[in-house]
């Protein structure tokens, strides 16, 4: 092999690409040439110098609560979707799946004709953060029937100045306002009933609404730990919830699941400041 | 139903991934960090892209390269965050015309400091700069760095030398700036 032939292929030697047959002419040349010797070790050394900055500086390490955070949250979503839906939608599933249906419908079918029908009513146990769940479909309900369908009134409103919206604006828009630095308006506060303080907000284009289920109204959510938020789709809006003191706190919007979590995050981080 | 084992529990599904992805957290967020602007802006795309990954768990093939696959899902997702944000970067040929224009090796000084090498890296063009970070930080193979920027393994191989001329480039001009010995030999030496 040549100096020349060498310079060639010197790159994809230093990133581990030629083949063995190649290498072996390689390890012969640099041998015998100091030269190319000399200028490969330089490469190599700026290779080795370069990985280790990188990989040496804090800039560059994850933040370990960040990380923490990150896997319970997952954890979460993961351990709450449906797994029979989720297998339903895996294409090499659908056809082992299809035919079990098949199978039970036919066994089904049978039984229902010869044996007379008593109908069994199972009582499911409520899991842990069932009422959780519960108010987050209430917490849509409102979203859907207050928020967007009254958009208009509100957006009118949001000139006029009153005493508790100008409270959720340094509580609520304020921290939104600096994770996002995008067009983020307080439209509207008000309570909402015995249950909730419903604060109204315009994310972009996007309408958003935060709910403060009151302290007296929310014995059946305090199963839930501290600093976990929950993921949840209802009625077609993602509801993201999570405790705070007393209270339970619910980001509820059109947007998607990682949008939505974002601004709960933003919040949960805010109030635990 | 017994011993039809593709019916995998929720629980074991994210017994699995907890297991091949969640260790990878450090490495996507190294990456990610290249390609935002902050360390908000990185967070926000490793958790995009963790999320994304378990939504599409099922098609990922247990013991391949999960890294190189949660690579590939973070840089789609942050082309189309980019897209959204109107910050795409169209790749533009005076950054490879530029390199083209390198004439020699300058030899590396040897006293930097790792500031100072990343300073310097940050000054690499981007597009060179993803691959030389992938190769050289990350130690993907063409084959892999190909399929994450989803460009031919030939530009892949020719931004990486250009990639790492034009770094080289840099730190000599950092050497000569402060002072560093007699860089006007080093270089035409080089």
């Amino acid at each position: 092999m040549q100096c020349r032939e060498f310079n060639e292929i010197s790159e994809a030697y230093l990133s581990d690409e030629l083949l063995v047959e190649t290498n072996i002419q390689v390890f012969r040349h640099l041998e015998n040439c100091p030269k190319c010797r000399e200028q490969f070790a330089a490469k190599r050394e700026l290779r080795n110098k370069v990985r280790a900055a990188v990989k040496g500086t804090p800039e560059f390490q994850i933040n370990p609560a960040f990380a923490t955070r990150l896997s319970a949250n997952l954890k979460q979503t993961a351990l709450r979707e449906s797994g029979w839906q989720k297998f339903l939608f895996a294409p090499k599933l659908l056809i082992p799946v299809m035919a079990s249906l098949l199978i039970f419908a036919a066994l089904g079918f049978v039984l229902f004709s010869s044996v007379n029908k008593t109908t069994e009513i199972t009582q499911t146990s409520k899991s842990l953060n069932q009422g959780l769940i519960e108010i987050s479909q209430k917490a849509a309900g409102s979203h859907e029937d207050c928020a967007l369908k009254k958009k208009q009134m509100w957006e009118k409103m949001a000139e006029r100045d009153y005493a508790e919206k100008a409270i959720y604006t340094e509580k609520v828009a304020k921290p939104l306002q600096a994770k996002f630095s995008e067009n983020i308006e307080m439209l509207h506060a008000h309570d909402e009933g015995k249950e909730f303080t419903h604060v109204i907000l315009r994310h972009g284009t996007q309408i958003v609404s935060v709910f403060f289920r009151k302290s007296e109204a929310t014995p059946e959510v305090y199963n839930t730990a501290d600093a976990s938020i929950i993921c949840e789709k209802e009625k077609g809006f993602q509801v993201a919830s999570f405790k705070y003191k007393d209270q339970a706190i619910f980001v509820v919007s059109e947007m998607t699941e990682a949008e939505n979590l974002n601004v709960a995050r933003t919040l949960s981080d805010s109030f635990a400041a | 139903m017994v011993g039809i084992k593709w019916l995998e529990t929720k629980e074991e599904r994210w017994r699995d991934f907890e297991a091949e992805a969640m260790p990878l957290a450090p490495d996507l967020y190294r990456v990610a960090l290249w390609l935002a602007r902050n360390q908000t802006e990185a967070e926000d795309l490793v958790q995009e892209t963790f999320f994304q990954a378990m939504k599409s768990f099922h098609r990922y093939e247990m013991g391949t390269n999960c890294r190189a696959w949660l690579t590939t899902i973070m840089y789609n997702l942050n082309s189309k965050r980019l897209q959204k944000l109107g910050r795409m970067k169209i790749v533009d040929d005076p950054e490879e015309k530029l390199a083209e224009t390198i004439p020699f090796e300058p030899q590396l000084p040897q006293t930097l400091t790792d500031e100072e090498v990343i300073e310097a890296l940050k000054n690499v063009p981007e597009n060179f700069r993803q691959v030389v970070v992938l190769s050289d930080v990350e130690g993907f193979s063409y084959k892999e760095i190909a399929g994450i920027l989803d460009v031919p393994m030939g530009t892949v191989m020719s931004r990486l030398s250009r990639g790492r001329k034009v770094l080289r480039m840099e730190l000599a001009d950092y050497a000569r700036n402060h002072g560093f010995g007699d860089t006007e030999n080093k270089i035409a030496a080089g």
